[in-house]
């Protein structure tokens, strides 16, 4: 209660009494009282003093007595106690910290419970638990799998109907065009509008039977056709799940949008970092409740803009894996059924494993991308053979500059009877290029189509210039240098004009290379730009040392180059500190400088970049 | 006055914080009991996509790709509807063997496949048709496929356990293997029931 809450000891502070000045009652005491104060008798004295103390001691009691009773007010007011204010806010408070208890009590109920669970979890995951080796992903191919089981047929009369129920179903799924599987059932039911006739008056005689047609649906296809004959609509399940899986695509549009507008607005640009993007890529994956090809066929023109924003992401995910699968860098590590594919290729590299291993990825988007990198790479190998074919080729250099759909072109062109034959596998290009790169939204029929294409263009190349596939290896490349085109373009000038082993550069210089590549790049718009450029990077790659030496980028292009204007330091110092500093790529603090050297300087504020770069040269080695 | 309503206040403001720190906590305790621990799992997550009877296979998609079991992995009592979850592990007493268990569209699990124990009377290896016995059906005849007519794993006169797996209008009888061989299989059998 409200009266407990004051201390019953209750000392009053004087110095909270508000003073009142001297002057007030006494007067100043001036010269001439002064001198009249020691002249005058006692009896005026002590008149003089009596009233004064009788005067103050008045003063002072009023004032004590003014105080104390404002205190006795404040305590003993019967307003405090009932103060309708006071009571709210105290009970208030009061019920908060009530529930606060509770809460906590409950919350720290449920946290021993979770961690008794945890635990409990832990130990069964320790007991029974399945490393990633594993995992129970099974290692059969489509044609291993033998039948086992012994079978019989409950009723032989109502089988029948229930086969051809099951029958009918597939017709729905399939749709109003004809298919060669749906021969046996066009031989009794005719065409796909009777097929929803009978359909019905089998439903009816099976529930009939006590039977269950619903128990009868048992592939994608039949499921459809169970939806139109109960819905009268194919896709209104397919709705949720579809809508989840968009939604899920705008989130990772919205993280990582920079990027995606990078990757498809202009292809002269540096490529640009893509690792997040591609982990992100992947948890989406993982987690689709329904299968990639199968999205396009229920979308609103809203979700379809949605689906071809995010289809450069897609095409990234697709690419790190096939790099994952061949033995190049990749950001996200294989499981499963790629991985089974990844050990056959590193057992014997060849396009002839791919093609093979590619076989059990069915009809997918990752089947197509690989077709295509395998159809890519023997038609590199054709022209490598035979210069004749492409206009632009040497022998000996290596093709960077062919992609798949501009070097069948020209093959095709150079060559007559492959004019027509290969028509089909240049359709299948321009399907994979425009789902890769313009948003062509696909029908989930198209991938057997193409996919069809793609295996018998690249019999057909093999055959008619007789290229074994077993004895063409693929590949390996650095992700970030040779992956498009534009890069190789760059790679071959730099090659041409200042004659350097880019393998060597990628060993050894790999990020001044980088960086100073993408500089190259950046200022390909401006001639003037372009022309200092070039000097800088003549400059620094010209000479041969650093390329050759683990170390030569510090000794070599520091001593040579830049230190000649800097202040007299030791290099031994320099090379013993960027080797401590990141011990996985020695060269990596120089090649630092270097970069934000070449970076930042511009013709006007080169000598400024000298002096920042002395200064920090300085602050390393603690001058 | 004044400063009790400020203390009050500030009481009220405290708690307000303590409240939000409360359920920021229960979120996190709720989120981090579903969390997997380390690298070790119990199972992977699938959905069922469809069942071939010719071959026997069912064909599963985990993480995005598709996979192929035989039937003989699977161990409920009837075939789940396509686009339905299924949960694989492998068998706690043999590490090497993989199940396959069968969930509804609601999330129900489907019930474990009941043992059935037959007694083959003869055999007909051309037209690949057994006439068996058992208690609850009677007399009745069961198809072979050919793999197993080659293996010669049914040996007339012989009760032998099987698991029923109902795919209308077809079940199937999955050669059920004890690990328990020192009893009879028919006393299992018995104590199943």
């Amino acid at each position: 209660m409200p009266a407990e809450k004051i201390p019953n000891n209750l000392t009053i502070d004087l110095n909270s009494i508000p003073e009142v000045n001297p002057d007030y009652f006494v007067g100043p005491i001036l010269p001439e009282e002064h001198g009249a104060f020691h002249d005058n008798t006692e009896s005026n004295f002590e008149s003089v003093v009596e009233e004064k103390s009788n005067a103050q001691n008045n003063e002072e009691i009023a004032l004590w007595q003014s105080g104390l009773d404002s205190i006795q007010q404040f305590i003993e007011s019967p307003t405090n106690e009932n103060d309708p204010r006071v009571m709210d806010i105290l009970e208030e408070s009061t019920n908060n910290l009530a529930s606060l208890g509770d809460e906590a009590e409950d919350l720290v109920s449920t946290a021993n419970e979770g961690q008794r669970l945890r635990l409990e979890k832990l130990q069964h995951e320790l007991r029974f638990g399945l490393q990633n080796t594993d995992l129970p992903f099974s290692n059969l191919k489509k044609s291993e799998v033998q039948p086992t089981a012994l079978w019989f047929e409950y009723d032989p009369i109502n089988s029948q109907y229930m086969r051809n129920f099951q029958v009918c179903l597939d017709m729905l799924g399939s749709g109003p065009h004809q298919n060669n599987e749906m021969d046996d059932f066009q031989k009794h039911f005719g065409e796909y509008e009777s097929a929803l006739s009978t359909a019905i008056k089998l439903k009816e005689e099976l529930e009939k039977c006590n039977i269950n047609p619903s128990q009868l649906v048992r592939t994608p296809m039949q499921r459809k056709g169970w939806l139109i004959l109960a819905f009268g609509d194919s896709n209104k399940p397919y709705k949720l799940e579809i809508e989840l899986t968009i939604q899920g695509m705008k989130q990772a549009y919205l993280k990582h949008k920079d990027v995606l507008e990078q990757l498809n607005s202009d292809e002269n640009k540096y490529p640009p970092y893509t690792k997040p993007l591609v982990e992100d890529v992947a948890k989406f994956h993982k987690e689709l409740r329904c299968s990639i090809e199968e999205i396009p066929t229920t979308l609103s023109s809203e979700q379809k803009q949605v689906l071809q924003k995010f289809l450069p992401a897609l095409d990234e995910f697709y690419k790190d894996r096939i790099d994952a699968i061949v033995g190049n860098e990749c950001y996200v590590p294989l499981a499963g059924r790629l991985k089974q594919v990844q050990e056959a290729v590193f057992k014997s590299r060849s396009l002839a494993t791919i093609l093979e291993a590619s076989k059990d990825l069915d009809q997918t988007m990752q089947r197509l991308y690989l077709l295509h990198w395998v159809a890519e790479s023997l038609i590199k190998a054709v022209i490598n053979e035979k210069q004749h074919l492409h206009p632009l080729t040497k022998k000996g250099e290596p093709v960077y500059h062919v992609t798949a759909g501009s070097g069948l072109y020209s093959i095709r062109k150079n060559t007559s009877p492959l004019l027509n034959s290969l028509e089909d596998m240049q359709g299948a290009i321009t399907f994979r290029n425009e789902i890769a790169h313009k948003g062509l939204v696909w029908a989930p029929e198209d991938f057997k189509v193409h996919i069809k294409n793609y295996e018998q263009g690249i019999d057909i190349l093999s055959q008619h210039f007789s290229i074994s596939l077993a004895e063409v290896s693929p590949e390996i490349e650095s992700k970030r240098f040779d992956k498009r085109p534009h890069m190789k373009k760059m790679h071959e000038k730099l090659q041409q004009e200042f004659g350097i082993d880019i393998n060597l550069a990628q060993k050894y210089a790999r990020k001044l290379l980088e960086n100073s590549l993408s500089d190259y790049l950046s200022f390909e718009t401006n001639p003037e730009a372009l022309e200092q450029k070039t000097k800088l990077i003549h400059k620094f790659i010209e000479n041969g040392e650093f390329l050759n030496t683990e170390y030569g980028v510090t000794h070599g292009v520091l001593k040579n180059k830049l230190l000649k204007n800097l202040d007299s330091i030791d290099l031994s110092g320099i090379k013993i500190k960027a080797d401590l500093r990141n011990k996985k790529d020695p060269h990596g603090l120089s090649a630092y400088l270097i970069a934000k050297l070449i970076n930042k300087a511009k013709a006007e504020e080169f000598d400024e970049e000298y002096k920042k770069l002395s200064q920090i040269i300085n602050n390393i080695l603690g001058k | 006055m004044s400063r009790l309503e400020q203390a009050s206040n500030s009481v009220a403001q405290r708690t307000k914080k303590i409240t939000r720190a409360l359920v920021k906590a229960r979120k996190n305790l709720l989120e981090q009991e579903n969390l997997q621990t380390g690298g070790s799992k119990l199972y992977l997550r699938g959905t069922f996509i469809s069942f071939e009877e010719a071959s026997q296979r069912l064909q599963i998609r985990i993480e995005g790709d598709h996979y192929y079991y035989p039937l003989s992995d699977y161990y409920g009592s009837w075939i789940p509807r396509p686009n339905s979850p299924v949960i694989i592990t492998r068998m706690a007493t043999n590490n090497k063997e993989i199940a396959i268990q069968g969930f509804d569209r609601q999330g129900l699990s489907i019930p474990y496949s009941e043992i059935l124990a037959l007694e083959v009377r003869s055999v007909d290896d051309r037209n690949g048709v057994i006439a068996a016995y058992s208690d609850e059906i009677g007399f009745f005849q069961i198809n072979l496929p050919e793999s197993i007519i080659e293996k010669g794993a049914i040996v007339p006169g012989k009760m032998q356990l099987f698991r029923r797996v109902t795919a209308i209008p077809k079940t199937f009888l999955i050669p059920h293997h004890c690990n328990n061989t020192s009893r009879n299989p028919l006393d299992i059998y018995r104590m199943t029931r």
